[in-house]
C-alpha cells in the first residue's frame, strides 16, 4: 500500500464491525459507521452505501468497506471516482473469523450456527434480544412459537471472541442465551487478520479492488466465474 | 363473493400480525364461498406489506416469521376449499430441499404448501442437503423437476455443485432455483435453467413447466 496516501483513504463500515477496526486504524484515515440495522434490508444498505460513497469528501481517492457481499448489498456499487476495496468474503462473520476459509469450514461443519460478537450483541436485533418485546407484544405463548420458528433448523450459538476488554461480559450473555434457547454454546477464535490487512495493505486475493468508473459485481466475489 | 372492504379487512389483519382476527375473517369468507384463490391473493398482499413494514424498521424478523406463521394457519383452513376447486390439476413429481450449508426453509415451505393445493407430488428433503442426497433421491424418485432451495450466500456454492453434479452425471432435469436474495448474476453463476425469488413465483413457474 505503498503508493496510496492514507488521508485520501475513507473507511465505510457498519457500526458493530467498525468498533473492531478503529484500534487498527491508521490515525490519518478517515472512518464513517453506518446503521447496523440496514443489514436487514439489502436495497437499504446498498443505498446507503452509495450514498457513503458519492458524498465522500473530494481529497477521497480510496474508499474501504467494511462489508462481505452481505445479501448482494454491495452488487452494483458504482465506486465513480473512487477506487473501492472490499474483503472478498460473505459477510462480517468472516472478517470476525479472519478468513472466507474458516468461515466456510464453519459453516460446513455446523450450518444451523447463529454467530455473536461483542457488536452483533451491542447493536443487533436477534431472535435473542426480541425475545422480550415479542412476550410483551403477543405474550409468552406466541413469543415462543416465534423465536422456536425463527431457530427451528439452529443448533449453535457460536460467540466470535475478538479480545476486546469487556470479553466476559459478552461471552456471559451468548452462554445465557444459549441456555435459554436450548442452542450448544460455543466460543470460536476471533482473528484481526482481514481487518489489519484492510486498513494497511496489501490487498492481495482476499480483497476485492474496483478501480473508478466501474461496479461492484456478484463475479468479483465469485474467482471462479459463471 | 367479498368486497374491497371485506378483501381490505384480511389484508390489515395479515399486515398487522393480528392471527385472531385473520383467521375469522378466512372462516366467515369461506362459509360465504368466496374463492380461495381471492383469499390466498389477499393473504399474500398482506404478507408483502409486513415485507415492507420490516425493510422500514416497523418489524423485526420475528415480524416476517409470525406473518408466515399466519400463512400456514390460513392455508389450513383453506385448503380443502382449494383442492376441490382446482379442476386443472397438473399431474407431476417435484423434488426439493434446501441446499448444503443452509437451513432456512421458509420460502420452500411455503412453496411445498401451495404444490400440494395443486394435487402435486413434492418430495421435500428437509435443509442442508447435500448434492449426492439430490441425485441419490433423483434417481430414486424420477421427479420432473428439481427444485433448489437457499438464501445465505454459501448455498449458492452449493446449489452450483449440485447442478453441476447432475450434469456431470448426464441426468437430465428441469432445475428451478428459489430464493429471496438471488440475482441473475446468481442464477448464472449456478448453471441452474430457472430462477425464482418468491414462493408464488414459483409455483407458476413449477405449473407451467409440467404442462
Amino acid at each position: 500500500m505503498d503508493q496510496v496516501n492514507l488521508e485520501r483513504c475513507k473507511l465505510i463500515a457498519c457500526t458493530a464491525v467498525i468498533e473492531e477496526m478503529l484500534p487498527f486504524m491508521p490515525s490519518p484515515m478517515s472512518h464513517e459507521a453506518l446503521d447496523f440495522g440496514l443489514h436487514t434490508d439489502p436495497k437499504s444498505l446498498k443505498r446507503a452505501l452509495q450514498n457513503a460513497i458519492d458524498s465522500s469528501a473530494p481529497h477521497i481517492e480510496t474508499i474501504l468497506l467494511g462489508y462481505g457481499l452481505c445479501s448482494q448489498a454491495v452488487v452494483g456499487l458504482r465506486s465513480g471516482r473512487h477506487t473501492l476495496v472490499i474483503p472478498r468474503v460473505d459477510d462480517c462473520i468472516a472478517i470476525f473469523l479472519g478468513s472466507a476459509a474458516e468461515y466456510h469450514k464453519q459453516h460446513r461443519s455446523v450450518p444451523g450456527t447463529y454467530y455473536l460478537t461483542k457488536g452483533w450483541i451491542e447493536f443487533g436485533d436477534t431472535p435473542f434480544s426480541e425475545y422480550d418485546i415479542l412476550v410483551r407484544r403477543y405474550g409468552e405463548q406466541i413469543a415462543q412459537r416465534i423465536v422456536n420458528r425463527i431457530l427451528e433448523n439452529y443448533t449453535r450459538l457460536a460467540f466470535i471472541s475478538t479480545g476486546n476488554n469487556e470479553l466476559e461480559h459478552y461471552r456471559e450473555r451468548a452462554r445465557s442465551m444459549a441456555q435459554r434457547f436450548g442452542l450448544c454454546y460455543e466460543e470460536l477464535q476471533g482473528s484481526d487478520v482481514i481487518i489489519k490487512k484492510m486498513l494497511s495493505g496489501p490487498w492481495n486475493d482476499g480483497f476485492v479492488v474496483v478501480p473508478p468508473g466501474r461496479t461492484v459485481s456478484f463475479f468479483d466475489f465469485r474467482k471462479n466465474g459463471p | 363473493m367479498s368486497t374491497m372492504k371485506t378483501q381490505s379487512k384480511l389484508i390489515s389483519a395479515i399486515a398487522d400480525l393480528n392471527e385472531e382476527s385473520a383467521l375469522k375473517l378466512i372462516r366467515q369468507r369461506l362459509a360465504e364461498n368466496d374463492d380461495p384463490l381471492t383469499l390466498i391473493g389477499n393473504c399474500e398482499e398482506g404478507l408483502q406489506r409486513v415485507g415492507e413494514r420490516y425493510a422500514r424498521h416497523e418489524y423485526y424478523l420475528s415480524g416476517l416469521i409470525m406473518g408466515g406463521e399466519i400463512f400456514y394457519e390460513v392455508m389450513e383452513l383453506i385448503r380443502p376449499a382449494m383442492e376441490s376447486r382446482i379442476s386443472d390439476t397438473s399431474s407431476g413429481k417435484v423434488l426439493l430441499g434446501t441446499v448444503q450449508s443452509d437451513i432456512h426453509d421458509l420460502g420452500k415451505n411455503i412453496v411445498k404448501l401451495l404444490l400440494s393445493c395443486y394435487k402435486l407430488t413434492v418430495y421435500d428433503l428437509g435443509v442442508d442437503v447435500p448434492p449426492e442426497e439430490f441425485l441419490r433421491q433423483a434417481k430414486k424418485l424420477r421427479p420432473d423437476i428439481l427444485g433448489l432451495s437457499g438464501l445465505v450466500t454459501n448455498a449458492y456454492d452449493s446449489m452450483r455443485e449440485t447442478i453441476r453434479l447432475f450434469r456431470q452425471e448426464g441426468y437430465q432435469i428441469p432445475t428451478v432455483i428459489g430464493g429471496s436474495q438471488l440475482s441473475k448474476e446468481v442464477f448464472q453463476y449456478t448453471g441452474a435453467d430457472y430462477w425464482v425469488n418468491k414462493a408464488d413465483a414459483g409455483v407458476k413457474l413449477i405449473l407451467r413447466l409440467l404442462k
